[in-house]
């Protein structure tokens, strides 16, 4: 029930003295012609209430709140604006009269809007966080820290996705575990659909997709002379070097005898379309020992075969170390997952691109050097030469991005 | 961690979320928001179609009564406690980007919310997950008369009894407090609302004419009276001739508000002497000694502290701006809440 402050008149206030309240106060009743008793019933208050206040003893009287609320009974009393009676209450008991109106008055209305629009301002910080985010960045040893730390989820991730891909390969085909389980796999395989060619430069490549039909244009080749018309623009383009065309790059004497040569090419087109086990043990074993003829192959010759054999086997390991210019390179890509893949020259032609089916497998020879760009390439494997490249060091994310000299 | 980081630069509020206006008060700034509760909804293409908030707080109060088809004005509050709790979240956080629209960041704000001391644990859960919903970090909830008394003005940290009497516009709450806490508290469903309900069903029942909730709260506030006065007030109105179908004016006086009054008066006078009855002695001598502390927009009904003086025999005062006493309340939490901390409050 104390106060903290009174009867101080603070300063700037002069013109309220002590005793002022007290005189209005008692003015206002004596002008209702009421005495203590009467008034205190009138208004509801105990009379010590009355006298303390007609005293200015502030100290023995309620909180400011009810006192105001006393003063305004004495101002309807007296039929009075209560207003000067409480600003004189307040200024003897030493607190500001215009706080009051300062802290009730709602500030909504008094808003004034800001010089620069809020949208432009935020504009503002986002440009001077990235400002700052840049200015981070160049200190060497953040720069070097963010580069360690996103090489680092980048090589978790790589490697986290070999292993999931290596254990849904697992589940889905166990067999092809071992690089000889792998081959027969691939070699079975021909009977799905083969990798869908996209953009080939040549309608025979377009044909020459399905290895069936690979087939096919060797026996015409080797039964009519049409055959050989058709199939000899294919040596002039390098898009036509899948398959058979790559037999008439090797031996174009053959083709125009009008009889199919069954080089390694051949054979491996052979192989792939013809499901012969015993050919695929091995991927050394497809390139250098021919295969059993086709049945429609009418004059298979096992001598000439051996040459560009030879040279195919000799050339294997340069394939994977990389390749003088212009090698021919037998190419044998294993889709597991569905894979895009672009093969350029070094002319920057298409050689290939497709998008491979799971479970389907490409041949297609052509000649170093090649510029590969495999997404999912985790999806798939790739022998050059019969020998497995490893696409590890050329994968960032899914993509791989690497040329074969 | 966010929220954390952003609530150093946040102003918290306290909001008195009330039936007929809702009050914004902002820590160091004071009240920075007064608008009344209400939500105009636009629907196009017919009933089932999108629904978008076409106006929030004065431009919706216009509307009220005066809408198209496709447009209803709505007050989402309804006896101190949520009636529609998606346009209440929506008002809320209207008014919160509001108070804020003169930042530049717009972190999330602590808010204190005042709650009427009768609402129920899912009442009281429905205005948190609303606040928080509008944006707030997070929501301490007030029971409005402690709310109120510290608005006032009123030591409820010592070791006397203080009664407050705070009349919104949906219900009427009376406490009695003692350090810090409330010893007894009560709420009635009467409040503002009430009073201009009253003053429609009076003007229907005796002048057969029907007047809108707007026309009844402005009978109210310029005529209206709890005791009688020596002066006696008139006002003239327009309303429907219920039997003609055609609008027509007419003069009210004082005294028959005042006889419209009496009912939901008798309520809220009945609620203030239970709640005497039902105060310890040694409180109710503290209360007799100082008096019934009047606040909300109902304190503003002319010879309401009178009316309530000449019932209980005690000496009523109005507090100070009673209107927004709760707001206010609500902000010398939130100065109490930088002091000592949150442990006094609930966020239940």
């Amino acid at each position: 029930m104390t106060q903290p402050t009174e009867n101080r008149t603070p300063q700037g206030s002069s013109s309220v003295q002590a005793g002022d309240l007290a005189k209005q106060l008692k003015a206002i009743r004596e002008n209702t012609g009421f005495d203590l008793d009467k008034a205190a019933e009138h208004m509801h208050l105990s009379r010590q209430i009355l006298v303390t206040l007609e005293n200015e003893d502030f100290a023995h009287l309620p909180e400011p709140p009810y006192v105001r609320g006393y003063l305004r009974s004495y101002a309807r009393l007296g039929e009075l604006d209560a207003a000067p009676l409480i600003r004189n209450y307040e200024i003897l008991r030493g607190a500001d009269p215009d706080a009051m109106e300062k802290h009730f008055s709602p500030l909504n209305t008094q808003r004034t809007a800001p010089r620069i629009s809020p949208e432009m301002a935020r504009l503002g910080v986002i440009a001077l966080l990235v400002l700052l985010l840049i200015l981070i960045s160049m200190i060497p040893g953040v720069r070097n820290w963010a580069q360690t730390t996103w090489n680092e989820f980048a090589y978790k991730t790589q490697q986290a996705n070999l292993q999931r891909q290596a254990g849904l390969t697992g589940a889905a085909n166990p067999g092809m575990d071992s690089p000889t389980a792998s081959t027969a796999g691939a070699v079975t395989r021909p009977t799905t659909p083969a990798a869908q060619a996209i953009a080939a430069d040549q309608p025979v490549a377009n044909t020459q997709d399905l290895p069936s039909t690979t087939t096919s244009t060797v026996t015409q080749s080797s039964s009519t002379s049409t055959a050989t018309s058709t199939v000899a623009p294919a040596v002039n383009t390098p898009a036509t070097t899948t398959n058979t065309v790559t037999t008439d790059v090797n031996a174009p004497a053959t083709l125009a005898n009008g009889l199919p040569n069954p080089a390694v090419p051949i054979a491996t087109a052979a192989q792939a379309t013809a499901p012969q086990p015993q050919s695929h043990d091995a991927p050394t074993t497809n390139i250098v020992t021919p295969p059993p003829p086709p049945a429609t192959d009418p004059n298979p010759s096992t001598p000439e075969t051996t040459t560009p054999a030879a040279t195919t086997d000799s050339s294997t390991a340069e394939a994977a170390q990389g390749n003088p210019l212009g090698t021919e390179v037998a190419i044998r890509i294993e889709f597991e997952q569905e894979v895009w893949m672009q093969i350029k020259d070094a002319k920057g032609k298409r050689i290939f691109e497709a998008l491979g089916a799971p479970n389907t497998v490409k041949e297609l020879s052509a000649k170093t050097p090649m510029l590969f760009r495999i997404g999912n390439a985790t999806g798939m494997k790739l022998l050059l030469n019969g020998q497995p490249y490893d696409l590890t060091p050329y994968t960032r994310g899914s993509v791989a991005t690497f040329k074969v000299e | 961690m966010f929220k954390a980081i952003s609530g150093l630069f946040s102003n918290d509020i306290s909001v008195d979320l009330g039936t007929a206006n809702t009050l914004i008060y902002m820590r160091g700034k004071g009240i920075v928001l007064d608008e009344p509760s209400v939500v105009a909804i636009r629907q196009d293409r017919g009933p089932g179609g999108p629904k978008s908030i076409e106006a929030v707080g004065i431009e919706a109060k216009k509307m009220l009564g005066r809408t198209p088809e496709n447009i209803t004005a709505i007050r989402p509050m309804k006896d101190g406690v949520i009636a529609d709790f998606t346009y209440t979240e929506k008002m809320l956080q209207h008014f919160i980007r509001k108070v804020d629209s003169g930042r530049i960041l717009r972190p999330s704000p602590r808010v204190v919310i005042c709650v009427p001391c009768g609402a129920t644990q899912v009442e009281r859960r429905a205005i948190k997950d609303s606040a928080l919903g509008a944006g707030a970090r997070k929501v301490y909830l007030v029971e409005e008369p402690m709310a109120a008394a510290l608005g006032a003005g009123i030591p409820v940290d010592e070791a006397v009894g203080s009664m407050v009497l705070d009349i919104g516009g949906g219900t009427s709450e009376v406490a009695i407090m003692s350090l810090r806490g409330i010893v007894y508290a009560a709420s009635v469903r009467i409040g503002g609302d009430r009073l201009d309900e009253a003053i429609i069903s009076y003007v229907r029942r005796n002048y057969g004419m029907l007047i809108g909730e707007a026309t009844a709260e402005r009978i109210k506030c310029e005529i209206g009276s709890a005791y009688p006065g020596k002066e006696l007030l008139e006002i003239e109105v327009k309303g429907r001739n219920l039997s003609e179908g055609v609008p027509r004016a007419f003069t009210l006086t004082s005294n028959e508000i005042l006889e419209a009054l009496q009912e939901p008066l008798f309520g809220i006078v009945s609620a203030v002497k239970t709640a005497l009855e039902q105060t310890p002695p040694e409180l109710g001598a503290d209360v007799a000694d100082r008096g019934i502390v009047l606040t909300g927009g109902g304190a503003l009904l002319r010879d309401l502290d009178r009316l309530l003086m000449e019932e209980t025999g005690i000496p009523v005062v109005i507090a100070d701006d009673p209107l927004t006493c709760v707001a206010r309340g609500g902000g010398r939490i939130l100065e109490m809440l930088e002091a000592e901390g949150d442990a006094f409050l609930s966020t239940d």
